[in-house]
């Protein structure tokens, strides 16, 4: 089993991007957490728009809601 | 213990396994150099070679395309499954084409993940040159070009400054520590600086 290596205690959040970054030069274990986290947020994003419908209504509700959150002018 | 990437002809190699991010990527990617070059910017750099963040959008430079071109490339996405939030037919959308505004992408009765489709010309300077100068990386069978990291760590940490960005340039720094060279930091400083 791959275990973390730790050099030096991490306190801020950059420390833990940089510990994470390091172990994960050698540690095929992170790339596959990394993987379910990636998966996992597109799974999320299609469920949470499923009820757009579909086709030119999905589009519809699609950009009513982008120009609600001002991603769409 | 051997690295998870390495260096192959100029190209990094990344030894994982795809995920949804990058199979929604080739597919746009596949579709797009049938009608033009194009260069991977901003977070899904970093995501790519690991940084374990969410994101919603991909961005990617594209150069100005005639009006022709671009119609030829916006007909094969929405042939091949994909929509634009700006509108559904060319003419409409080649108009924030025209006016170097950005458009997007997403799958058919999808919203995210989405690509950021952003012109550029010559007047850009800093986006320009890291187009001219790309860095080829290869996960698996998906290979694509990104700016030359240097380029992209500075450009994070001067231009965007975002907490998320600086968090980014940092796994970069990190994560090719061995690869970085310090003459290109400081060349491409000036040209970033410059813009």
């Amino acid at each position: 089993m791959n275990k973390i290596k730790i050099k030096k205690i991490p306190k801020t959040d950059l420390d833990y991007v940089e510990l994470y970054a390091e172990n994960l030069k050698e540690n095929p274990k992170l790339f596959e957490q990394h993987k379910m986290l990636i998966d996992s947020q597109i799974r999320a994003s299609k469920s949470l728009f499923s009820n757009f419908g579909k086709g030119q209504e999905f589009k519809l509700n699609a950009r009513k809601y982008l120009r609600g959150v001002g991603l769409l002018e | 213990m051997k690295k998870l990437y390495k260096i192959e002809k100029e190209t990094i190699i990344i030894k994982r396994n795809l995920d949804e991010l990058d199979k929604f990527v080739k597919d746009f990617l596949e579709i797009l150099k049938k009608h033009s070059d194009y260069l991977i910017v901003s977070g899904f750099v970093s995501i790519s070679t690991g940084r374990t963040r969410a994101t919603e959008d991909v961005d990617i430079l594209v150069p100005v395309l005639t009006k022709e071109k671009f119609e030829e490339l916006f007909n094969d996405l929405i042939e091949n499954n994909f929509w634009c939030y700006q509108g559904n037919n060319s003419k409409e959308v080649y108009s924030y084409i025209k006016n170097m505004d950005n458009i997007r992408f997403a799958r058919k009765d999808e919203m995210f993940p989405n690509i950021e489709f952003i012109p550029i010309d010559k007047s850009r300077k800093a986006k320009y040159y890291e187009f001219s100068h790309p860095q080829k990386i290869k996960i698996k069978d998906f290979e694509f070009k990104i700016p030359p990291l240097e380029f992209e760590i500075l450009y994070k940490e001067i231009i965007l400054t975002g907490k998320k960005d600086i968090a980014d340039a940092k796994h970069l720094r990190t994560f090719f520590s061995e690869i970085l060279d310090e003459n290109k930091f400081k060349e491409y400083e000036k040209i970033i600086k410059d813009e």
